[in-house]
């Protein structure tokens, strides 16, 4: 299925967590915020959480700035 | 040569927490997470900024939260806002990770100049205050715009000195001197201070505190320079709270002008 990925379409595997989904992408999934089509998703729902197709995902952290 | 350094000072308090180091540091640009920790180190900042960005998908790239020593307060930018709703959203999402919700607005428009919109912020600045966060707010030194801000519940006002990253120093510096004047909250100083001179310029005059970030990462020895800043910081708050005399047209002698071996 397919989802909008930081503004990248992509191809994942249909039974994907939101959860699993983090890990593939992120050495420190503790530190990354994820947004499901405009909604903040908490790290305690990230195991249960069933990505759909055409979702659209924000998986952010933070990087330097002044 | 130990500088003693202990004053009668009053701590910075900001949202009812109080710092005893009155410079800040951006965490931007930096070239090694190691040289981002020792500045932070020798400075002695306890308030960094970070930015709030998509997580790059191809490259594992280290969390910098983990560079920054425990017990720095971390001030969220909302760097990359166009708008208040923009900015709200950046808010939300580093409230989530549960670093806290100390936020500094940046809304801004235009990329040449990178100029905060007064504006904008007013409205990003009420938004975030109804939900709670603790908000600093980057802006041009307008003194309207200052009071609006704190109407709104600012935390403190965070006029620029001059162009972000310019290096051009206190180019605001008259109008920085009304907000110090005129508003009561703390006026932090953010945005084109290039020289611990000048660092201690804006303390001189007044201001609580400096955020400095291009002028210590660009160094060539980010921790010492960012030392320098640090201290530059408390020599012109120690010369503020001096009352320094003032600036004189003409010569005023400071050895006696009477008693001359050559009188008459």
């Amino acid at each position: 299925m397919n989802i909008i990925l930081n503004g990248k379409l992509r191809e994942i595997n249909s039974a994907m967590t939101l959860r699993s989904l983090v890990e593939q992408f992120s050495k420190n999934p503790n530190h990354v915020i994820a947004e499901v089509n405009g909604n903040i998703i908490t790290h305690d729902q990230w195991p249960s959480w069933r990505i759909q197709d055409g979702d659209t995902l924000e998986l952010v952290n933070f990087v330097g700035g002044g | 040569m130990a500088i003693q350094t202990e004053t009668q000072d009053s701590p910075l308090t900001i949202a009812g927490k109080t710092f005893h180091n009155r410079f800040l540091l951006g965490t931007g640009k930096f070239r090694s997470k190691t040289e981002l920790t020792e500045s932070i180190t020798a400075s002695g900042a306890q308030i960094v900024t970070v930015a709030l960005r998509r997580i790059d998908l191809e490259r594992h790239e280290e969390n910098i939260i983990e560079h920054i020593p425990k017990g720095v307060t971390l001030l969220v930018n909302t760097s990359g806002a166009r708008n208040a709703k923009e900015a709200l959203r950046i808010a939300r999402l580093a409230k989530a990770s549960g670093c806290g919700n100390w936020i500094k607005i940046e809304v801004i428009n235009d990329s040449k100049y990178l100029l905060p919109d007064n504006y904008g912020t007013i409205k990003a600045t009420e938004m975030l205050v109804a939900e709670g966060f603790i908000v600093m707010p980057y802006m041009y030194p307008d003194l309207y715009v200052a009071r609006e801000l704190v109407k709104a519940g600012a935390a403190t006002v965070m006029p620029l000195g001059s162009l972000i990253g310019s290096h051009q120093g206190l180019k605001a510096k008259e109008f920085i001197k009304i907000l110090i004047n005129e508003i009561d909250v703390p006026i932090v100083v953010d945005a084109g201070i290039g020289r611990p001179s000048q660092a201690a310029e804006a303390m001189e005059m007044g201001a609580d505190a400096v955020l400095v970030n291009t002028a210590v990462a660009a160094a060539g020895n980010p921790a010492q320079i960012a030392q320098a800043f640090s201290l530059a910081t408390a020599a012109g708050r120690l010369a503020y709270l001096s009352k320094l005399p003032a600036i004189k047209s003409h010569a005023n002698s400071s050895s006696p002008l009477t008693g001359f071996l050559f009188e008459e």
